[in-house]
């Protein structure tokens, strides 16, 4: 009795996973089709030419080269920049912690709430020495040798937790 | 994931500055205040979380051999029947890295092994008849891999 059930459920489970399966090749772009995935949710680290640590969410292999996907649940299927410089930092400690190639292009999985519906963005990712600058730009913030800007998005300034500290009212006066 | 240190060099992650592509400003509050989250943003981040957990278990389901640093969800079964780090799964472990890790009928088995095991062990955990039919079901496979492991330590000495 046990035994059937048993081997009821594990079928079961394997339906799942070709599920998986079929479900993961329906959401990649048609450029990674048969690429092979290289790493999932990996923490890559280096110290040249920055302290840099990065956990990228996946990594595929295609014709010698790497190509990032990371994935984010959003209301709206949007890019923001953020994701932008994510994977660009991500690039960066990647190629200098294994010295694999890593495409300049790079790809944003955006799910939406409800968990069924995922869309695939293309994203051109910026080069070593602008995420370079980024982190110095940074660096020089927290220092407070630089003035940080306020934010473009009026979304995430409602939402913020500092808005009492931020004061952006004052923003709004000039 | 936190900025680290290693001597007067500052290590940054990349979501930490990937803020800076969101808001300036809430990078020097965070470092000034420390992360604070209103509760929209609690149940966001929360929920991401999730997926992003499930989205990983959907990678590794579709290929076994991923690299990756977080704990792979491996040896299921075994360490639901003796625990995680009982003499039998560790046993069972070292059979599946030295025997059948080696050929592709064994990458195979091992690939099966990981789409049909964790939801299987998630709806017997707690059942203790279940359970131990399990300890019993596994009994064979624990005798094989002794056998093989054997085997193949005589091999090596020789």
């Amino acid at each position: 009795m046990i035994l059937p059930a048993i081997a009821g459920l594990m079928a079961w489970q394997m339906a799942r996973g070709w599920r998986a399966r079929t479900s993961e090749r329906h959401w990649l772009p048609k450029e990674l089709q048969h690429a092979q995935l290289a790493f999932a949710e990996t923490t890559f680290r280096t110290w040249q030419p920055i302290g840099l640590i990065a956990r990228a969410d996946r990594g595929y292999r295609l014709k010698g080269e790497l190509h990032l996907a990371e994935f984010k649940t959003r209301t709206h299927a949007v890019v923001h920049s953020s994701d932008v410089i994510e994977l660009s930092a991500q690039r960066l400690v990647i190629e200098k912690s294994t010295g694999e190639r890593v495409s300049e292009i790079g790809y944003v999985l955006a799910q939406d709430l409800s968990g069924k519906r995922r869309s695939v963005h293309k994203v051109w990712l910026l080069p070593g020495a602008d995420v370079i600058a980024l982190a110095r730009r940074r660096e020089a913030i927290l220092k407070g040798r630089i003035v940080p800007r306020y934010t473009s998005s009026q979304g995430l300034c409602s939402q913020c937790a500092y808005r009492a500290e931020c004061k952006p009212d004052l923003r709004d006066r000039g | 994931m936190a900025a680290k240190t290693c001597g007067k060099k500052t290590m940054v992650s990349a979501s930490e500055l990937a803020q800076m592509g969101a808001c300036e400003r809430l990078v020097l509050f965070e470092a000034k205040y420390g992360k604070r989250m209103s509760r929209c943003q609690q149940e966001a981040s929360e929920r991401g979380r999730r997926e992003h957990a499930k989205f990983f278990r959907d990678g590794v389901r579709s290929q076994s051999d991923v690299q990756t640093s977080l704990s792979k969800p491996w040896c299921f079964c075994a360490s639901l029947a003796w625990g995680p780090e009982a003499p039998e799964t560790d046993l069972l472990r070292r059979f599946r890295d030295r025997i059948l890790r080696r050929t592709a009928a064994g990458r195979g088995l091992i690939r099966v092994y990981y789409s049909t095991a964790p939801g299987f062990c998630r709806r017997v955990e707690g059942r203790r008849k279940l359970i131990r039919a399990l300890c019993l079901g596994l009994k064979p496979a624990l005798w094989i891999a002794k056998a093989a492991l054997a085997i193949q330590e005589r091999k090596e000495r020789a």
